[in-house]
Formats: C-alpha cells, structure tokens, sequence
C-alpha cells in the first residue's frame, strides 16, 4: 500500500532545521534541498558482458550509450507487462541501474533472474551505499562549492566519478530542478552530508522529505510506476519515448508493435474546475457515458490546484476536451492540459543560458 | 482552471478532431525535418522533445519554429521556444496563436512537401 501524497498545501519558507513537505517542497523549488533517497533501488552491474546482458532485458538500445552516460529504459516481461521503470548509466567497467522505492524489489529480483549468471554479477547497493539528491535552482552553485568546477560539465543524465565526495556523482532532473546525486559507500557519508550542507548553508538548504518527490514529478508528468494501472498498458500511459521500437531484439517487440495500433483508454493529465475536489478512482463522464477514471489526484503548489491523471477512451484523450466528474461536493469539470505542467525556475534558467535542457 | 467549460459529446469530438490533426502534422513535421527514426504512432503527446524524450537540442528547436513560421506565418522567439517542451505545448503554443475556425479550415501542408520544396530553393 502507498502512503498518501504528503500536505504541500502551504508553499511556506522553511524554518531551520524544518523537514516538512511544504518546507522541502519549497525549498526544492526556489532554493535548493537535500534528499535521502535511501529507499531508491540501485544496483551494480558488472562482469564480461554486463551489457549485453542487460541490452537484452531493456526497451532502450544501450549499444548507442556512451561511457558516462544514462538513458531512461523500461524493463517488460515477455508479456509487455511493465516491471519498472529504469535509468541505466554506462560506467567503463560496470553500469548502474537506479529505479523508485516502489519498484527497488522487483526490479532486483527481475535482474537476478535475467540479467546475472555466469559471468555477470548484479549487485544490489541498496545496504551498502547511500544515495543523496541536491535538489534546486541553486543546486548547481552548491554542487560547485562542494564537488568542484567539474560538476559543470555534467549534462542531463551523465555521471562521473567525483574525488571531492569519493563517490559517483549523477545528473537527474526528473523533477523539473537542476539536480545531481551522489551514490558513496556508507562510510564516507558523514563527511560528505557535513560538506554539502556547509557549502549550501548560504543558500538556506533545507534536509527535505523524500515524500514530496512523488508530487513534483507528478506536475512534470514523470511517469512512476502507479501511473500504469493494471489493465493499461506502457504505451497507454505515453512511455513511448523510452522505446526503441527499431532495436534488434526488442523485449516483448510484438505486443509492442500490436499496441501502436489497437491503444485502449490512454493517460491523459487534467486540471479541476475550483467548485470542489475530485478523488482518485472517480468515473470521467460526457453527457452520462462513462469515458474513463481518474487514477491519481495531487494538489499542485505550483499550481495552487489539484491536478490528475486520467485514462480516457483514445479518441477523445485530448488536451482541451472536458469531462464531467464526481467531486466531494458535487459534479465538477477536469479537462486535458498539456505537461509538463508548471515551468519551473531551473527550466527557465537553464535554457536561457544554454538552451540545454533540465530533463 | 478558469472560464466555464462546455462538456459535451459534440464539443469533446470537435475539440479532438481539431487537435488530432495539429497533433500529427506537428509530429510528421519533426520527423521530416530533423530526419527522425521515428513513426507518427511511436510519438506520444506528451514525449518530451528536448533532452529525454525526443533528444533535441536549441539548435533542433530552431527548425520547430521555422516550420510554425512557414506553415501559419506565426513569429516564433526565444521565449516561446523556451516553452516548447512537450509535443502538447508546441500544439498549445500554436491553437494559441491562430484562431481555431482558421486553423480547423487551413490545409496543413504535408511535411515531406515542405521539405521538399525547401531543398529545391536551396
């Protein structure tokens, strides 16, 4: 069972010492935040054909990934059933492979039985390495201040191996924020939090609850593994871009391709009208007929509002077109919005800079 | 969401008509101009175009507002490119722009004869 969506409802300015959703939502969003993603799955990949191995077991064409890089895969059954949703770097000896705490389980156990053998040896680090995030528009001049000039030319999903902390250092943004996340050996932990909190002490850094993050990739459309009901498909919730449909042993390539033409209700992300609120497992409606239902609801800081994600018939899951749905109070209006659905401040920076994207 | 919205079987199906063939222009327009190894079927609406996703740059983003500006006459800047997020945005940036009665009866060129055209100029 999930926990239920933390309260960001008060964007308020955090106090010292506060971990509070609101505070660490804030925080993440207008300065910068330190997560633990303890609960994250990471595991090591290694051993002579480490990749191959895992090429085979993915939907993205790890041959096109370069040394220090990443992509974001999916890892499917035969079936096309969605096992997690992964990023997979490639390091020069091994790879990583990160995925959500919901997912850290399964995903271990699929690697195991798929990808280790012989010669390949899946590791799961989740015992033996912390994982920390720096999160924010300010992250990058922290992340400087504690890890060093180098960590600039880090772009969207690349990686190194940073001195300054003795550990990896990854570029993530699934968020929206300028993002970095330093994988250590536990031992070397201490140092490092005491170092990435005094240099982003200036910056008013606040050690945020992990719980927000849900939220805000929810209002990027960053699909999570609970945005897939059971019933729908990967490509009914738009994962399209993390398949390479013309990859020579593609997993489950035939359900695949038969789902390209024969989509059943498809996922499509609504705003409310302000007459009341809507709740997850609510029907959508046009003059009575039933089109589909809503699977998740979160109220959006950003955005001073709910926002929802809804799997509606494919012909009509269309940004623009509104649906009738039961509220607390009531009936009340969704209609399709476009996502991501808030600009956030490193969004707007970083293009004005570099015209390089967040994520 | 502000405004009072009509909810209806004859609004939700002009509505999606309207934005299904901007929708796939859009998409046929992108994989025609930047030669991408990609169907119309295998680019969701809300694929995101740059960095993951579609994987384009600010250089790429340029040739997405020379084809609004050559198809609708739609001057496109930096700030507006800025936005361009999403396949939905660049649609949302568009039904924006050019009034939906005027859009709904404009023939949309296809792209493979925009480009073509474009490469005989040259």
């Amino acid at each position: 069972m999930r926990s239920p969506a933390p309260d960001c409802t008060t964007a308020a300015r955090p106090q010292e010492g506060a971990v509070s959703a609101a505070s660490s939502y804030h925080a993440a969003r207008n300065g910068v935040a330190l997560f633990d993603l303890e609960k994250d799955g990471r595991y090591r990949i290694s051993g002579p054909g480490h990749m191959q191995a895992l090429n085979r077991v993915v939907t993205a064409d790890l041959d096109r990934l370069s040394p220090y890089r990443g992509l974001v895969a999916l890892f499917l059954r035969d079936d096309a059933e969605l096992v997690a949703v992964g990023v997979v770097f490639r390091g020069v000896d091994h790879a990583m492979v990160f995925t959500e705490a919901d997912t850290a389980d399964r995903l271990h156990r699929h690697l195991t039985e798929t990808v280790e053998g012989e010669f390949v040896r899946v590791d799961d680090l989740r015992r033996s390495h912390a994982y920390l995030s720096l999160m924010g528009p300010m992250a990058p001049e922290v992340a400087v201040d504690a890890a060093g000039d180098d960590i600039l030319g880090l772009v969207y999903l690349s990686c190194d191996d940073n001195v300054a902390f003795g550990g990896d250092v990854f570029r993530f943004g699934f968020c929206g924020e300028f993002e970095y996340r330093f994988l250590l050996a536990n031992d070397a932990v201490p140092a490092a939090r005491s170092r990435l909190l005094t240099e982003a002490s200036a910056y008013g850094v606040v050690e945020a609850d992990a719980a927000v993050l849900p939220t805000m990739m929810f209002e990027m459309r960053s699909i999570q593994f609970r945005d897939v009901p059971e019933g729908n498909s990967v490509l009914d919730a738009g994962m399209h871009w993390m398949i390479d449909f013309s990859k020579p042993d593609l997993p489950a390539a035939t359900r695949l391709a038969r789902m390209k033409t024969s989509m059943g209700r498809r996922g499509l992300m609504v705003e409310f009208s302000h007459d009341g609120r809507a709740t997850e497992d609510s029907r959508l409606t046009i003059e009575g007929e039933d089109v589909g239902g809503l699977v998740r609801v979160e109220y959006s800081p950003m955005r001073g509002g709910d926002i929802g994600l809804a799997y509606v018939d494919s012909d009509i899951a269309l940004v623009g077109v509104s649906f009738h749905v039961n509220g607390d109070g009531g009936r009340i209006t969704a209609s399709g919005i476009s996502v991501p659905t808030v600009l956030t401040r490193s969004m707007a920076t970083i293009f004005a800079d570099s015209g390089e994207s967040v994520s | 969401m502000s405004g009072t919205r009509d909810v209806s079987w004859n609004s939700a199906r002009a509505i999606a008509r309207s934005r299904t063939r901007l929708l796939e222009w859009l998409k046929a327009s992108l994989i025609e101009r930047l030669s991408l190894p990609l169907n119309v079927d295998e680019i969701a609406d809300d694929t995101p175009i740059f960095g993951t996703g579609l994987g384009l740059d600010s250089v790429d983003a340029l040739e997405i507002a020379l084809a609004i500006e050559t198809e609708f006459g739609v001057a496109v800047d930096d700030e507006d490119i800025a936005g361009f997020r999403s396949i939905n945005l660049v649609a949302d940036f568009i039904q924006g722009r050019i009034d939906s009665a005027e859009l709904d009866g404009r023939e949309l060129e296809n792209p493979r004869n925009a480009m073509a055209r474009r490469h005989d100029v040259a």
